[in-house]
């Protein structure tokens, strides 16, 4: 067993609201929030986000099919919260 | 002082083994430098290669934060190749493969240089569609490109069955003969070992935390091992860039994704070209075999962003499904190892080289899954953008400004998404 195993780095989890907890691999990643200023290119192509708080909308494509606003850190791989609420769309990169 | 390597040399040191000296002295940091280039790696150390021989510029520094060779320079699939659609990407990539070629040669040291030539599959009709207006892009460019059908691939891949009958049968595919392989730790240890002896330090274990300014000018570098004083500061830190620009407080156009790769147990030779096949479900998988045996293979993205260095075991299943329908004798190895890489995956999957603004800061990454074949390239051209401050005519495709002007060089005509595949 390699030390990434052993540290259970591999094994990515996600707590669904709808579903419970299931594996990362039913998810799929959709879009990372992008830079909340500036103009309608830089909110398109920039990215600013703390890389221990990234914040992200996934979907239970393997499930229920609903979108998730997740925020993980992406150093460690820990998933910090799931929420069904979409507080921001990342597509216009406001809030709600 | 630094030794000739040839055949009598090594004949010499293999029947006196202690007279096997470091490739390059440890050197602790001493300012105050014309340029610190942020990040170890192959291009970071290209770039104060090509700085101090072509640019006279000997007062450089590289800082890396681990150890020469630990990051992507050596985790990634060696290959290389210039068989690309669009002409900025063809001029690019065939310089740096042109440089690929006489590089043993101009560093003194075996980098291994394989053109064993790159075949790119096809299993459809659209596939050869594809492939056939990538090949004639790049014969208009002048780069080699050879179109087989099946026969031809056949011809030049004996080991590849393309009569088994197969959910997707291979009809065909796109070789360029001058592609391959080049050894990628011999890269990092080579480029090192010819930037020491023109006099560049190389200090390992050294992380950059922020930069230094003095009445509003770039003074250098603050490091864990205190403040390191230099004119000019060139980041080149490939999977890191996010991460460090998060900490200088730069936006920039790109998310940090894992790359894995895999090598099975040594074997006798069984594969002497470079493959990659796009097999429908499992995604793509491209494979070569080492000198030491293993196959060298890799596939697609993990598929979300991390940083993590520990790739999702899933995608290990995928790509080794891809590569045992390729090649179905592979199914009886073992593998023997799997690593992730950390890529700084770009808006439209091209890189970024340019400088930052007002200032003596220059960046160079954004490199995607594509960083190593490009080394030569990248350092000679980043060479020259700090050393004149004019974007040379090669890289000048790659500038960040593209992203706001709308010049975005998207090879795959995926849009505005890092990592779209």
């Amino acid at each position: 067993m390699s030390d990434g195993a052993k540290r259970g780095g591999r094994r990515m989890l996600i707590r669904c609201p709808f579903c419970g907890e299931r594996d990362a691999a039913e998810f799929q990643f959709r879009a990372t929030l992008p830079d909340l200023q500036g103009t309608a290119a830089e909110r398109l192509y920039l990215r600013r986000s703390d890389p221990h708080r990234s914040i992200e909308h996934w979907q239970h494509v393997g499930g229920c099919q609903l979108w998730l606003e997740l925020t993980r850190d992406l150093t460690s791989g820990a998933v910090l919260e799931v929420s069904a609420e979409l507080t921001r769309d990342l597509a216009r990169g406001a809030e709600h | 002082m630094r030794r000739r390597f040839s055949a009598l040399r090594l004949l010499l040191d293999a029947a006196r083994p202690a007279s096997f000296e470091p490739l390059w002295p440890r050197r602790p940091p001493s300012g105050p430098y014309d340029v610190i280039i942020v990040g170890g790696g192959g291009h970071g150390l290209a770039t104060a290669y090509y700085l101090a021989r072509e640019f006279g510029l000997r007062r450089v520094a590289v800082l890396e934060r681990t150890l020469i060779g630990y990051g992507n320079v050596g985790r990634n699939t060696t290959i290389v190749r210039s068989n690309y659609l669009l002409p900025q990407n063809q001029r690019f990539y065939e310089d740096s493969l042109r440089r690929w070629g006489t590089l043993a040669r101009e560093l003194n040291f075996n980098i291994m240089y394989s053109p064993r030539g790159v075949l790119d599959l096809a299993v459809a009709d659209e596939d050869m569609v594809a492939l056939r207006r990538r090949g004639n892009a790049m014969r208009l460019s002048g780069i080699d490109a050879e179109l087989l059908d099946r026969a031809g691939v056949a011809r030049f891949v004996p080991q590849l069955d393309v009569a088994a009958p197969r959910q997707f049968p291979i009809v065909g595919g796109l070789l360029q003969r001058r592609g391959g392989t080049v050894r990628h730790d011999a890269v990092a240890w080579g480029y090192a070992r010819a930037a020491a002896a023109l006099g560049v330090d190389i200090v390992e274990r050294c992380e950059v935390l922020g930069l230094a300014r003095r009445a509003g000018r770039i003074a250098g570098v603050e490091s864990d091992r205190g403040f390191i004083a230099g004119e000019r500061v060139a980041l080149a830190v490939a999977g890191r860039t996010a991460s460090l620009a998060a900490r200088l407080g730069l936006a920039l156009p790109l998310e940090t994704h894992l790359l894995q790769a895999c090598v099975t147990e040594p074997i006798k030779p069984m594969l002497d070209t470079v493959l990659i096949y796009m097999y429908p479900g499992a995604g793509e998988v491209y494979v070569s075999q080492s000198d030491r045996g293993g196959l060298v293979f890799g596939g697609m993205l993990d598929g979300h962003p991390s940083m993590t260095q520990t790739g999702a075991v899933t995608r290990v299943r995928d790509v080794c499904r891809a590569l045992t329908a390729l090649l179905p004798r592979t199914s009886d190895l073992r593998l023997l190892r799997h690593w992730a890489g950390m890529n700084d995956m770009t808006m439209d999957g091209s890189p970024i080289i340019d400088k930052l603004g007002s200032e003596e800061l220059f960046l160079n990454g954004g490199w995607c899954y594509g960083g190593f074949k490009a080394i030569p390239a990248s350092g000679r051209a980043f060479a020259e953008l700090i050393a004149r401050g004019e974007t040379p005519e090669l890289i000048r495709p790659f500038r960040l400004s593209r992203f706001l002007s709308g010049h975005v060089l998207d090879e795959k005509g995926a849009g505005p998404f890092p990592a779209r595949q």
